[in-house]
C-alpha cells in the first residue's frame, strides 16, 4: 500500500514538505509519490501527512486512485467540447461531444 | 502524407498559427485549448499598435495576415491614444475580443477543442504522431505547432514568483500548461528576471470599474488613460524591475497609478498591496479581478522556451514541430506572439506541402525581431532581456535600423520589395 497523488495536484509542494519519508518530488505537471518509498506515514502520523497537508485533496490512498482520475477529469470539463462548422452556428451550436477522428 | 495541422495551446499564437494554416490551404486545423476559453493572457492584454507594434500590425495586414489584428481593431475601445512613452496605441476590449477571435477561427474553418488539455505526446523515427490529452483521447497529425506559452503550471509561480495569484490561467481548474516540445525532450530554456532568477512578472493587474473613483473613471473611459499620483509613502521604484513587460519599466510608472481601459481597469503594475492602493485618492474602494490576488503577485512567465529557426521550425530531434508565441523566445506581447504565430502556422504547412518555408527578411521589422532575437538569446547575458515592438532595448533597435514607421504607403513598399505582398493568404497545398 502507498499514497499517491491525482491530476487534481495543483503543485503547491504541502506534499512534499511534509512527507516525513521524502518520498515525494515534483514532476513535469505535478507531483509524485514513489510508492516504494511511501509508508502510509507509519509510525510517523496517524493519518497521511501528504493528505493531511494537501489543500485540494490529490493525495489519496493508492487503491481509490481510478475513481479520482476519473472525477477530475470530469470535473475539468470532461471529454473535449469541438466547434467547428463555421461562425453560422455560433450564436445557438451545440457543441459537439467525444468528436475524435 | 495528409495534411492535418494540430495546434497546441489556443493563445494569440496558437488562433495566429491556426488561421494562417488554414489560410495556407491545409484541410484540416484542429486548435487545442486547455481552458474553456481562447486567448490566454490575451484574456488580460489589450495594448494593440503602439509604437512600433504599428508597423508590425501594418506589415502583417501586407502579407495578408491581418484578420486577427482586425478583430483587435473591430473591438477596441480606444484608438490612437498616447501614454507616457508610448504612441498611437488602441486598446481592444477583453471582454470582447474572445467571442471576435473564435468567430474569426471558425469563419475560417479551423476547429477549435475547448477543454483539450495535452498531456502526452507520441512520436516515432523522429516525426510526432499524435498528442494524447488529459481525457485520453488521441489527436493524430501530420504536422505539430507549439503554442503551449510560458506560463504556469503552478510550481512556476510558486518557485519563481510569489506563489499562485489566481491569474487567469487558472492552473487549478484547468490543469497545469504542459510543453509539447518539452515532452519530446528538447532541452528549453528559460528567461530571467533582473535580479537573476528565473521567470518574469506579468505586468499589470485588472481591477473592477464599480470600484474607482467616478471622477477617475469618467477619465479613464473619454481619453483611455488615467494617471493617479502615488503619494510620497507609496513610491516605490524597486519593483520595476521585476516586470515582464521592459517597456513599461519608466519612472511615470513608478510616481502615479497608470490606468487604461480595456474593459475593466488595466493597472499597469505587475501587483500591489489592496490596502496600499487604496491609499491613493480615489481608489479607495478598488478590487482586483485579475490576478483575483493582485495585491501579493502575478503570474511567472517565461519558463520553456524552445530553440527555434527563423522560419518558427523548432531545432532538434522532431522534423514536424513548429513553433510562435512566448515559446519562440524573449518576444513580449499579444502582437508578437500573433505575428510568430502566424508564420509558424504557414510554414507548418509549407513544410507538409514540401515547399521551402518563408523567412521574413531583416528588411521589415517582423523579420528582423525574430531573427535578432533568436541571435540574442544564443547568450546567456541575454536571458534576463526581454523584446518588443513597443519599447525598451528592441524599439531602440528597431527605430536605429530605420524600420519603426506608421506609413502605411512605406509598408507596402517594404512588404512588395521583399515579394511577401499577401504571403499569407496564397494556398501552398
Amino acid at each position: 500500500m502507498a499514497h499517491m497523488i491525482t491530476a487534481e495536484c495543483v503543485n503547491c509542494s504541502a506534499c512534499e514538505r511534509e512527507c516525513p519519508v521524502q518520498a515525494i518530488h515534483a514532476e513535469a505537471d505535478q507531483y509524485v509519490i514513489d510508492v516504494d518509498v511511501c509508508v502510509d506515514c507509519e509510525g510517523y502520523f496517524e493519518t497521511a501527512r501528504c493528505k493531511w497537508a494537501c489543500p485540494v485533496n490529490a493525495c489519496v490512498p493508492e487503491r481509490d486512485s481510478y475513481q479520482y482520475k476519473a472525477r477530475t477529469v470530469a470535473r475539468r470539463g470532461g471529454r473535449p467540447v469541438v466547434f467547428s462548422g463555421g461562425p453560422d452556428v455560433f450564436g445557438e451550436m451545440l457543441p459537439e461531444n467525444n468528436k475524435n477522428k | 502524407m495528409g495534411n492535418r495541422v494540430v495546434v497546441v495551446g489556443g493563445g494569440w499564437a496558437g488562433s495566429a498559427a491556426a488561421l494562417t494554416a488554414k489560410q495556407a490551404g491545409a484541410d484540416q486545423v484542429v486548435l487545442l485549448e486547455r481552458t474553456d476559453s481562447l486567448l490566454g493572457t490575451g484574456l488580460v492584454g489589450g495594448i494593440m499598435r503602439n509604437n512600433g507594434r504599428y508597423t508590425a500590425t501594418e506589415e502583417m495586414f501586407a502579407m495578408g495576415a491581418g484578420h486577427l489584428f482586425k478583430a483587435c481593431d473591430d473591438t477596441a475601445r480606444h484608438r490612437n491614444f498616447e501614454f507616457p512613452g508610448h504612441k498611437h496605441a488602441s486598446l481592444y476590449d477583453v471582454s470582447k475580443i474572445e467571442p471576435a477571435v473564435r468567430r474569426c477561427l471558425l469563419e475560417h474553418g479551423v476547429e477549435v477543442w475547448m477543454f483539450s488539455r495535452f498531456k502526452e505526446v507520441e512520436y516515432s523515427g523522429g516525426s510526432i504522431n499524435a498528442v494524447i490529452l488529459e481525457s485520453d483521447d488521441r489527436v493524430e497529425g501530420d504536422v505539430f505547432i507549439d503554442t503551449t506559452g510560458s506560463c504556469g503550471a503552478q510550481t512556476l509561480c510558486t518557485d519563481n514568483g510569489n506563489g499562485c495569484v489566481m491569474c487567469v490561467i487558472r492552473c487549478p481548474t484547468f490543469g497545469p500548461r504542459v510543453s509539447l516540445a518539452g515532452k519530446c525532450g528538447i532541452p528549453e530554456k528559460t528567461g530571467k528576471k533582473a535580479d537573476g532568477s528565473y521567470g518574469a512578472m506579468s505586468g499589470s493587474c485588472k481591477i473592477s470599474k464599480e470600484t474607482i473613483a467616478p471622477h477617475i473613471l469618467e477619465e479613464l473611459e473619454r481619453t483611455g488613460l488615467a494617471m493617479v499620483p502615488l503619494p510620497d509613502h507609496l513610491i516605490d521604484t524597486k519593483k520595476l524591475g521585476t516586470k515582464a513587460c521592459a517597456q513599461y519599466a519608466l519612472k511615470e510608472f513608478a510616481e502615479n497609478i497608470i490606468l487604461l481601459d480595456t474593459g475593466h481597469v488595466k493597472f499597469m503594475s505587475p501587483f500591489m498591496q489592496i490596502h496600499k492602493l487604496r491609499q491613493v485618492p480615489g481608489m479607495e474602494e478598488a478590487r482586483y479581478v485579475d490576478p483575483y490576488s493582485g495585491t501579493l503577485g502575478n503570474s511567472m512567465r517565461f519558463a520553456d522556451l524552445s530553440p527555434r529557426d527563423d522560419a518558427m521550425r523548432v531545432q532538434g530531434d522532431i522534423d514536424n514541430l513548429f513553433c510562435g508565441g512566448e515559446k519562440a523566445g524573449l518576444l513580449v506581447g499579444h502582437t508578437e506572439a500573433m505575428v510568430t504565430g502566424a508564420l509558424g502556422g504557414h510554414n507548418a504547412v509549407r513544410a507538409l506541402a514540401g515547399k521551402e518555408e518563408v523567412i521574413l527578411p531583416k528588411s521589415i521589422s517582423i523579420g528582423h525581431a525574430i531573427t535578432t532575437v533568436r541571435e540574442e538569446m544564443e547568450f546567456e547575458e541575454n536571458m534576463g532581456n526581454k523584446y518588443t515592438f513597443s519599447g525598451s532595448i528592441y524599439f531602440k533597435k528597431m527605430q536605429a535600423e530605420g524600420l519603426y514607421t506608421t506609413d502605411h504607403d512605406v509598408i507596402a513598399k517594404r512588404v512588395a520589395d521583399a515579394g511577401l505582398t499577401n504571403v499569407f493568404e496564397q494556398r501552398v497545398m
